[in-house]
Formats: structure tokens, sequence, C-alpha cells
């Protein structure tokens, strides 16, 4: 691609897009230099930890067992993975669950269909088929090929206990529930190489190309032909990961993907502890959280997977899905006596967009009451990128917590009470008018015309524009770049894994102007970072020991297996 | 600044949906409001003066025994089990030729069981009249007077009722709280069966002269919210067999739905009553600041069916519930009060009352409902949804 740029001409372009074989991102420009950014190390979540057991053994492989909570970091999980290690409590999880999910597979019912071999005696070692099954499910556990050295400890180990115990198949289990509970399956490990196009400079061998890859677009482990195509050296050039990236767009699978990422960006780790109090909202249920969720990652995949819809339509969207239970909360009439229904909501009706759904509105508000405060500052965190301090530890919050004083009847007046504290106003004047915009929703978000009797004053405000209610929102988010930048940086940091660095601000910037070239169409954008260069390039930190070690520019290599 | 839209007029928006969830643009004047009625319960009263010989007890069975005729040993040797087959026996074969007296209860004359001697009661003027005098479709009875103040109440159910030990409430509850009349209206909530009220042409939900009201069997199981009652605002099909459908017409005035007289039909459950049967029904249901209703339904029942319903358990009313079957029996016999059969002048109904509480749901009616007024052939299936 540097090629295309340095020779540059449209000419050569033109002529580059007549070639039926070349997809058109290996005809575009590639965008500016990227310095790319430090390898990462990023801990497997629990969903992917689950998807990955299943896409090798199969759905019926039951996984019981609670990980370690994921810490949120720059707004992402997905950066925060990059900085929790496992605790003993934690081992003891992944040990347990490594030894269920082995003894699964090479139980008497499973064992013929997810073996692959059968030894010459179930009582005795037998190396070849042990080696067979191994090499293969580590494979697909590490992400890449087993060394021959892992290899033959792994059968080794297999051998040794099979002996102990006299059981071929209690060899294999105890061999696999090692690669189980190795950090090897369980972290994400990036390994960078040599850049053969930057003299001096690195980037992820294939096989964390691969891994990067994978986990973006699906969120979970590379599959075999995405493994061969690292094996093969086809992630070396962008033309090869398009082929294997338009593969993987075209995948049922990508909607697991956006929807981890939507799950991610918005917060929804947190929809689990939500808690109402039942009798202020009784609708509240144990399962309302889970259907609230849904219900948008839903709308989302609709809309930008299924539809290929303008991300920044998210926001004034009325097109939808609802559950029975959220049907009563939106207060619609639904067909569906249980499971999901498509609904769209008609003009002029206050609910327009994702942030007027339960779970955003229900998130971002205290258990008994609804919260401008909370709401406004979701949006400008979650939805806008942009920083809200923490408030002072010494608040009075006697006045926004007091819904039954008759002086301040609604969530407008009591903020506008509690602003008068100067310590406050700074803040709230910031985030108050986004939120108060949002008060036609109660706090589970059922709409409401009033509050304590007293009419809700709906208008709002964010920076210079000014508008009225959640339809004035949801049109202002839709017009504003920082939405649109925000979702930009979200999901490359999703992606890589770390806030985008210094030497990345202009390739970031590059994305964000391609985002809006190309109508706002997420899979575009995924496409466009997946099959960059840029995605995968690393720089290691001064005074590093890989920097220390890697000599002239030589960066450590997980050896590639042919 | 004041809300862009308008919540009920949301509402009204939303009332016709097509088979495929499209809402429709047209919008009519009259707005229509279905509810699912989250409380039904026979409304007895609990007053100070009801019972001066207080609640029914569980029948002397010893005296019993004794009366037929057995020995002290006898009767000593059924008390070792007295939950036995032939302690039953001997307990319902007291008729004057060892009749089954819960099967046969007339063959027993036995007017021992405690009516309610109190003044006041829920319900409604049923016959017409202000002293209970008979008429062609009632007989003479007393009246009570309403716990509002509504002279010339007519509820004779809780007269027969109103002292029996599993049927009395406490005062502080309002007479809800008793066992007998809490089965019907927990098997209710708990999904067995569902009833739906619909009130169509509603010009203003204070004063609307001209309603028309549905009462319908539900076909789907009422559906609790996190706080223990009936979740507002769900999705509720009508059932298709129109031997659970009425419709009738009615008027809003002040905020309080009534409506005129209507026999219908509606599911019960298998221990109180399988089936209701109220002829002459009248609903009162006043409209509750949440959008809910709440009142009571009023109306003749046929009295056998519900004497049939508790004396079909026989021994167990008996034994448990502090009733007793034949004494039970001519007391409704005695007091009741509507439809007098043409031959006897004996009454074949009796007036009764239900507390009635509804919450708003949306109602989606049968696809071709034969005899359904409010879902016309011309209208494509599952056409009227209404909150």
């Amino acid at each position: 691609m540097r090629v295309y740029r340095a020779l540059g001409g449209v000419w050569l372009r033109l002529a580059c897009c007549g070639l039926v074989i070349l997809s058109l991102a290996g005809c575009g420009d590639s965008g500016p230099a990227s310095s790319g950014a430090p390898t990462t190390v990023r801990r497997l979540t629990q969903e992917q930890y689950a998807t990955i057991v299943a896409d090798i053994f199969g759905s019926d492989i039951t996984i019981k067992g609670r990980f370690d909570p994921d810490v949120r970091e720059e707004g992402l999980l997905a950066i925060g993975t990059s900085h929790v290690s496992i605790t003993p409590a934690s081992l003891e999880q992944y040990d347990s669950l490594a030894r269920s999910i082995a003894a699964q597979v090479v139980d008497e019912k499973h064992r013929d269909l997810l073996v692959g071999c059968r030894p010459a005696s179930k009582a005795a070692p037998d190396d070849v088929c042990a080696r067979q099954f191994l090499s293969e499910v580590g494979r697909q556990l590490y992400r890449r090929p087993l060394t021959d050295s892992e290899i033959a400890t792994q059968v080794k180990v297999a051998d040794d206990a099979t002996r102990a115990i006299g059981d071929f198949y209690y060899g294999l289990e105890t061999s696999l529930a090692i690669l189980l509970e190795s950090p090897r399956f369980l972290f994400r490990e990036e390994i960078a190489e040599s850049d053969p196009d930057n003299s001096g400079g690195f980037r992820l061998n294939a096989y964390s190309r691969a891994s990067r890859l994978s986990f973006f677009l699906w969120n979970t482990a590379p599959d075999d032909a995405l493994l061969a195509a690292a094996e093969n050296g086809d992630l070396d050039s962008e033309r090869g990961r398009a082929r294997q990236v338009d593969r993987m767009l075209a995948s049922p699978r990508l909607k697991a993907g956006v929807r981890a990422f939507f799950t991610d960006m918005l917060g929804f780790d947190t929809l689990g502890g939500l808690a109402k109090d039942p009798q202020i909202y009784p609708k509240f249920t144990a399962t309302l959280a889970g259907e609230a969720q849904e219900q948008t990652l839903r709308t989302i995949t609709d809309h930008l997977v299924t539809r290929k819809g303008d991300y920044r339509d998210l926001f004034t969207t009325r097109r939808t899905f609802l559950s029975p239970l959220l049907a009563s909360i939106y207060q619609v009439p639904i067909q569906a006596r249980k499971g999901w229904e498509a609904h769209e909501y008609p003009d002029g009706d206050p609910h327009t967009g994702i942030v007027t759904e339960v779970s955003f509105l229900a998130l971002h508000s205290h258990p008994g009451r609804s919260s401008s405060t909370l709401r406004g500052k979701a949006v400008r965190e979650i939805l806008l990128c942009q920083a809200v301090p923490t408030p002072p530890a010494n608040v009075n919050f006697s006045i926004v917590q007091d819904t039954k004083n008759t002086n301040y009847r609604t969530a407008r007046d009591r903020l506008t009470a509690h602003r008068t504290q100067p310590t406050c106003a700074g803040c709230h004047k910031i985030i108050d008018p986004i939120g108060l915009s949002l008060e036609n929703f109660d706090g589970l978000g059922a709409l409401r015309q009033q509050e304590n009797g007293a009419p809700i004053d709906d208008s709002g405000q964010l920076d210079a524009m000014q508008f009225s209610g959640a339809v004035g929102l949801g049109k202002t988010l839709h017009d504003s770049p920082a939405a649109t930048a925000c979702l930009v940086n979200r999901i490359y940091g999703y992606a890589s894994g770390h806030l985008p660095a210094k030497g990345e601000v202009e390739w970031i910037k590059y994305l964000q102007d391609r985002f809006a070239a190309d109508g706002y169409r997420v899979p575009d954008l995924m496409r466009r970072i997946a099959i960059s260069d840029a995605f995968y390039k690393i720089t290691i930190p001064p005074n590093s020991p890989t920097q220390a070690n890697s000599g002239a520019g030589k960066a450590p290599s997980m050896e590639r297996k042919s | 600044m004041q809300p862009i839209f308008n919540l009920d007029r949301i509402r009204c928006l939303t009332l016709a949906v097509s088979a495929v969830g499209i809402f429709a643009t047209a919008a009519s004047a009259a707005e229509t409001r279905g509810f699912a009625i989250s409380w039904f319960q026979p409304a007895y009263y609990a007053g100070d003066d009801d019972c001066p010989a207080g609640v029914s007890q569980e029948i002397d069975w010893k005296e019993v025994f004794a009366k037929e005729g057995k020995t002290p040993a006898e009767i000593q040797a059924l008390f070792e089990h007295p939950l036995s087959p032939d302690f039953q026996k001997a307990a319902l074969g007291r008729g004057p030729h060892g009749e089954n007296v819960c099967a046969d209860p007339a063959s027993l004359p036995d007017s021992s069981w405690k009516t309610v001697q109190g003044k006041q009661a829920y319900g409604a003027n049923l016959d017409g009249t202000q002293d209970g005098t008979a008429t062609p479709n009632s007989c003479t009875h007393q009246k009570f007077t309403g716990i509002d103040g509504t002279p010339a109440v007519d509820n004779q159910l809780y007269r027969v009722m109103g002292c029996s030990k599993i049927h009395r409430g406490s005062k502080a509850k309002d007479g809800h709280d008793a066992f007998g009349i809490e089965y019907l209206n927990e098997r209710m909530r708990e999904g067995l069966v569902t009833y739906l009220i619909e009130i169509t042409g509603i010009d203003d939900i204070r004063n609307s002269n001209n309603v028309q009201v549905g009462i319908y069997q539900g076909a789907d199981p009422l559906v609790q919210d996190g706080a223990g009652g009936v979740q507002a605002d769900s999705t509720m099909r009508i059932a298709a067999d129109t031997r659970w459908q009425a419709t009738v017409r009615g008027r809003i005035k002040d905020g309080v739905l009534t409506t005129d007289p209507v026999d219908f039909n509606l599911r019960g459950e298998a221990v109180w009553l399988p089936e209701f049967h109220f002829k002459r029904a009248q609903l009162r249901l006043e409209f509750q600041p949440d959008g809910s209703l709440k009142g009571h339904l009023s109306g003749y029942q046929d009295w056998a069916s519900i004497y049939w319903g508790m004396a079909k358990t026989g021994f167990l009313l008996e034994k448990f519930s502090a009733g007793n079957c034949p004494a039970m029996y001519n007391a409704f016999q005695r007091m009741a009060d509507g439809d007098p059969d043409a031959k006897t002048g004996q009454c074949t109904t009796i007036s009764s009352a239900y507390g009635v509480e509804a919450v708003p749901a949306f109602l989606i009616h049968p696809a071709e409902t034969k005899g359904n007024k409010t879902a016309q052939a011309a209208e494509p299936a599952n056409t009227v949804a209404a909150r």
C-alpha cells in the first residue's frame, strides 16, 4: 500500500479500481502514517471464554463459574482487560472450569466427536492420537500453533496421567485442562515482529494480527480459516487481510462482535447490578435489566448490521424491538406473547433513539428517581467521550434527593436550587441541561408528563445547541461531530486495547473523516480499521526489556510454524 | 418550555394496530381504554354488628354422632381417625335416612346457619326497590345501606356468607383478608383466569355520557410486577369464546363509570365457583389518579351454583372450613332474592357484590369472533388494542 501511496496519482487508483480482483480497500489510500502503540496482554472476558469453548467443543459443554469482574478504563472494559491479572481465588475458578470442561470433552458422550481419533487401547498411552488432539485443540486455544516443545510437554502430561490411572481419556483430560488454564489461553498475548515495510519499526506478528482481528469483528478467537491465513502469510498484506475481513464481515457472527463492542461502550456490564425500588417502579423485575440490554443491542445490530444504517440515526431511530415486559413500560401494545417483536414508533412519539430506551434511562437513574445529572453525565462520557469531573466529597445533596419537597416539585426545580452551591454549579451546568431534556421519562424509562403534579419542562441544551425533549436531544446527538468522533475513538480503543497513542492521532482523525465519507456505516469503519497496516503497528516503549533485547530493531517474535 | 407531546394523545393514537403492529395514523375523537382486572373477590364487609352470635364454628361431631345413635365407644373409635372414610361417612350421612347432607342438603332442615345482622354492605340497589318488597324479578328481603351511604343496597350473598368463619375478614382490612374470599383472587393473580374490561367511546375521562363497556375473559395470564401486584400496561388478548364476552352501555360521570344491567358469564375456578353466571349485573368503577379502576361489580348469581361449588368439597367444607352443608343450603334458600321460580316462587338467584380493581392494559380482540361487536368482520385480524 505504501507503494501505491508513493506513486500517488489518481490514474493509478482508477486503474487499480478497475481491477475486479482488487477490493475497494486495496484501492484507497491507507491514511496517514501511524506510530502504533505497545503490544497488550488482555485477559479474556467471560463472554469470550464461553464463546471460544463453544466454538471449539460445542455449545452443549456446560460452563459453570464466574470470573473476576473486568475493570473499565478510559470508558472501555476492553482497555481495562490489559491491566488485570488473575487473583488466587479466580485461579481456582479457572482451574475448576478447565477440569470441568476437559472432563466433558472426553466423556463417553462427546469423545468420539470431539477427540477425533481413537487410541489403540483405552487403557494405555497413544502418542499419535494424543498429539493429534492436543495439537489441534491447542492451536485453537492458544490462537497459534503450539511449538514442538509445547506439544511434547502436553503429550507427556497425557501419557503420564494415562499410565497413572490406566485410562487414555483421563490422560487427555488432564492435558486439556492444563491448556485451558494456561495463561496462553486466558490472556490474549500480543507478539511483535519486525515490520519489513518499515525499517526499524514493528508490527504484530501474523497470529497476533489474527487474534486482534477476530476478537474485534467476532469477539472470539480466530477460526481455522483465519489461523490458516495467518500461517500462509495472507494477513501480511492489506489485500490478504481484506479477503479475511470481508469474509468475516459477511458472517452472521459480525453481530456478536458489534454487540460486544456496544455492550462495552454503553456500560451494560453494570446493568446486571441495576436495582430499583419496587414500590416506586413495580415494573422493574429481575428480568428487566437483561431485556433492556437485549432491546438496545437488537436495535443497534438491526440498524447497523442488518440495515447497514448510519450510526447517527441510532439517536433518532423510531425502530426498535420489544418484549412484552418492555412494551408495558413503553405503554404500547404488542402481539408477541413472549420473545421479541419489531416495533416502530409513530411520528411525534418521544421515543427516539437508544437514549430513550430503558437500558439508558434506567441505568442512568437512581433507584427511586430519575437523574438528569446521571443521564447528562452519561451522554457526555459515553456518547461524546467527554470527561466530567467527579463531584467534591462535601456536596450537600439534600435538595436533589428530596423529591417530596413541595417547593421543588420537579427535577429541574431541585437541580436549579442545587446549582446555587458554587462548588456544584460548574459541572451541573454542562451535564444537567442534557439530562433535563429526558425528564419526561421516569427513573425506569416510562413516559410521564408531570412530576409531583407539576408539568415537566423538557427543554435541554448541549453546548450551544438548545432543544426540546428527547426528540431534540436525539437530533442534537445525531448532528454532533463529537458523537461520531467518539464512536471512532471508542471502536479503535476497543479493537486495539489502548487509547489512541500520540502517534496515532492523525490516523484516528483520518478514520473519523473516512467514517463520515462512508456515510457513518460502522461495518465500513470496522473494515477500514481491520485491513489497515496502522491497526497492527507496534511501538516498543523506550528502555523496555523487549527493546533492550531486540538489538537493532529486532523484536521478539513467535516462531511461525510451517 | 412545555412538553411537545401529550401522553393521552399518544394513547389515542395507539388504539388501532394492524396485525403486524403498524400504527394507524388516523385517530378517532373518542378514546378507548382497556383494563385487566387485578383484584376480584366477593365484597364482604366486616361491620362490628354483623355477627352478634359470632361466626360459624366446626360442627360438634360428637353431638352429631350421638344423635345418630352411636355409642361412646363407637364415637371414641371414630375420633381415633378423624379423617378416615368412616368418620367422613358418619359425619356427612347425618340425614334423616342417612343421606349425605352435602349432596342432599334439603334432606335435613337446619336453620342454624348464622347470617349477617348488620345494616351495611357493599353493593348496589339491584331490584330497584327501597325496602326489598317482592317484585316480579325479586323476592322479599332486607336491604342494606351501602358503605358509602348508598341506600337500599342488595347483597344477600354477603348476608349468607358474612358470618362464615373462613369468609369473615378483619375490620382493619375491610373484610378483604378472609381466606375464603381471597382464594379466588389469588388464583386469578397467579394466572388461572383473567378478566378484561374495555371502555370505548370515551370523550372525556371525567364525563362521558355514552360509552360502551366490554367485559371479557382474557386469554393470557396476568403478569405480576416487582411489587407483587398485577403489572399495568401489559398487552392482553381477549378469549375468542363468545360465551365469555359481553358488552353493555355505560356512562362516566365525575370520573365514575356505571353501566346498565347486563347478563354475562365468566370462567371461575374450581373450588369457589367454576363459572360465574351474572344476571342484571352493574359495574360501578371509579377512575384512579394512576389510570386504574376501583369499585364493584354487583349482580345476581345462581345461588345453587355457589352452594354446589362449596358443597362439592363435602367433608372438607364442614371439617376444615366451619361449614354446614344443609344449614348453608337452607340459608341460601331463605335469603335468595332474585328471579323467583314461576311455579314455586322460590328465588333462584341471590344478589351479590364483588370488589373490582383493574389496571390499564392493551387489549387485543380475537381475529374472528362471531358475535363480537367490537371486533367487526371488516377489520383485519387482531385489530383493536386499547389501553
